[in-house]
């Protein structure tokens, strides 16, 4: 229930090797991961990268209620995307249910994009698992520093996303307001098929829209009254500093994701 | 026993790191008809607990029944408990959504399956209710409604169903003294016609003018159960806010102006101030 859960990927304050890691360092290594992932072909090898969820538990010293708890809203679209393809690939058939026909390759199929997509999605809410919104916009900001000359307005970004980020939290916050709210008018999320339910979220969603756009408006009159005025010249008061043991770190993740592209080649099923 | 509460723990993110007790071993009863102030400091628990009583939050330990119904015994139990209980929560503009004020306003009795023509009553008796007359708001949106407007729609679409049990999350904040009085108005009127208030506020001299009983929570524990008089009794300093009347009441008697009883509101002041110099004089 959303009442109980942490937000999606939420920061989990604790003492450990990913949460010391230089937040830069956890970007270039999860980028270039998910990058590897589309090169995956196998199933198999999706099956064997899975063994990195506990490895990354162990290093982070999350438990994995919190990441399990975390990722739970996910679920839906894991199973939509699963059935779609099991559905929808054409191929040998494996049972009938109805006007639909699910099939063999479906079955490889759905699971092996459903299986990316969880990959993909556990591996990068370890960046935000491990390290402070903070700590993560001003890593993104200096690694997109190059870009600047080209025009990019960079720190506008990275504030547009350290704000999103404190956003998250504050709008689920707020949703569950408004489910409670909802919920004492006799609205029912629990009950009915898929579609119900979806459309049972409306009377969330609306009043959701409307206060995160009165919020935004509110923010950007506050940020101008205290003096804002964009990223020239502004001081920081946390500077990155890289140490030794970030550089090894970075070279067991290129050594990983080496490993699975390996792997992805050797395994012959 | 209208609510009957036992033995309440809550605790919010359970389990995780962030988790946060919210309350503690909370067991109260409200009986039928009483009209009950419940306040505390920011953060002792007061929303959680209106939250408990409503159904809304399901209390980590501990029951709660409303009208002799375990309301987290069965399902069918739930439902039915909730029926007869409304929740106005801290700004419930928040929970305003659909594209006409009647159709918002009808939300509750549509879940609740009641039938078309009922449901426009019900939403015109709701409305009138509250001061917005029906003819002029029922085909606005709620958007287009200044904050008062919109939350006296948000309050009708609570009243709508006529709950027997009412609660109200600090309802006045917000709102201009008008207002502010025109909703208090509205309140008591429906206690008087037999509806059960318990009502959350930071506003010491509402409650010592409205309610019939004082709870009050701090750090999530029920701290005292009382009624205003005997609570703000400047006397026994029970209590260190006190409303404005009793304040005065104790700056005349430091004065040397002693008032024989304890008036807390401005009405019991003036009758006090007025028995105590007439027999001064005599
Ligand atoms: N969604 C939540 N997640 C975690 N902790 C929460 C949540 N909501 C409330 N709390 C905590 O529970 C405690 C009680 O909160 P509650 O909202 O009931 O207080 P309150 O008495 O209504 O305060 P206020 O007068 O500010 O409205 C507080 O310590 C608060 O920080
Ligand atoms: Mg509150």
């Amino acid at each position: 229930m959303i009442g109980s859960s942490p937000a999606l990927g939420q920061y989990y304050p604790a003492e450990s090797h990913l949460h010391r890691l230089d937040a830069r360092f956890k970007l270039v290594v999860v980028v270039g991961f998910i990058f590897a992932l589309f090169f995956i072909e196998r199933p198999a090898t999706m099956v064997l990268t899975l063994l990195i969820l506990p490895l990354l538990l162990v290093l982070s010293r999350l438990p994995a209620r919190w990441l399990w708890r975390s990722l739970r809203p996910l679920l839906f679209i894991l199973l939509f995307t699963f059935v779609i393809h099991l559905l929808f690939t054409p191929g040998e058939t494996l049972f009938v249910f109805g006007p639909i026909t699910a099939t063999e390759a479906g079955l490889t199929r759905g699971l092996f994009f459903a299986l990316r997509l969880v990959l993909i999605i556990t591996v990068s809410s370890f960046i935000t698992l491990t390290t402070t919104p903070m700590a993560l916009t001003n890593a993104i900001e200096m690694l997109l520093k190059p870009f600047k000359r080209l025009g990019l307005p960079v720190h506008e970004l990275a504030l547009t996303m350290s704000i999103a980020l404190t956003f998250i939290p504050m709008l689920l916050g707020e949703a569950r307001e408004i489910i409670k709210a909802q919920k004492a008018r006799g609205a029912d999320f629990e009950s009915g098929h898929i579609l119900r339910r979806a459309r049972g979220f409306v009377p969330v969603l609306i009043p959701l829209f409307v206060g995160s756009f009165r919020r935004a408006d509110e923010l950007a009159l506050a940020m101008e009254a205290r003096g804002y005025a964009g990223g020239e010249g502004r001081t920081r008061l946390h500077e990155l500093v890289l140490v030794r043991n970030d550089y090894l770190w970075l070279a067991a993740g290129a050594a990983l994701i080496a490993l699975m592209l390996a792997a992805d080649a050797l395994i012959l099923w | 026993m209208l609510v009957e509460l036992t033995d309440i723990d809550y605790e919010y993110l359970g389990g995780s790191p962030g988790a946060a007790r919210a309350l503690s071993g909370v067991s109260l009863g409200i009986e039928s008809g009483e009209f009950v102030a419940l306040i505390g400091k920011t953060g002792s628990g007061k929303s959680t607990l209106t939250q408990i009583m409503a159904g809304i939050l399901e209390p980590s330990t501990g029951s709660v029944r409303i009208e002799g119904r375990d309301l987290w015994g069965d399902k069918r139990q739930k439902l039915q408990g909730r029926a007869s209980v409304g929740l106005v929560m801290q700004q419930p503009e928040r929970q305003l959504f659909e594209t006409t004020v009647a159709d918002d306003v009808a939300f509750w009795p549509k879940n609740a399956g009641v039938d078309g023509d009922a449901i426009e009553q019900l939403v015109d008796r709701a409305l009138e209710r509250v001061g917005l007359t029906p003819d002029t708001y029922r085909h606005r949106s709620p958007f287009s409604l200044s904050g008062g407007e919109m939350r006296k729609v948000a309050i009708a679409g609570v009243l709508v169903m006529e709950p027997r049990l009412l609660l109200l999350d600090e309802p006045t904040v917000g709102l201009d003294p008008h207002g502010r009085r025109e909703l208090l108005e509205y309140i008591t009127g429906l206690n008087r016609d037999g509806t059960t208030i318990v009502m959350v506020t930071h506003d010491i001299d509402m409650v010592a003018e409205l309610a019939d009983r004082v709870l009050v929570v701090e750090e999530g524990r029920l701290a005292a159960d009382s009624t205003p008089g005997a609570l703000f009794s400047h006397r026994s300093g029970q209590f260190e806010e006190l409303p404005g009347a009793s304040m005065i009441a104790r700056e005349l008697a430091r004065g040397g102006f002693a008032i024989e009883d304890e008036p807390i509101t401005l009405d019991e002041l003036a009758d006090s101030i007025i028995r105590t110099s007439e027999k001064a004089s005599v």
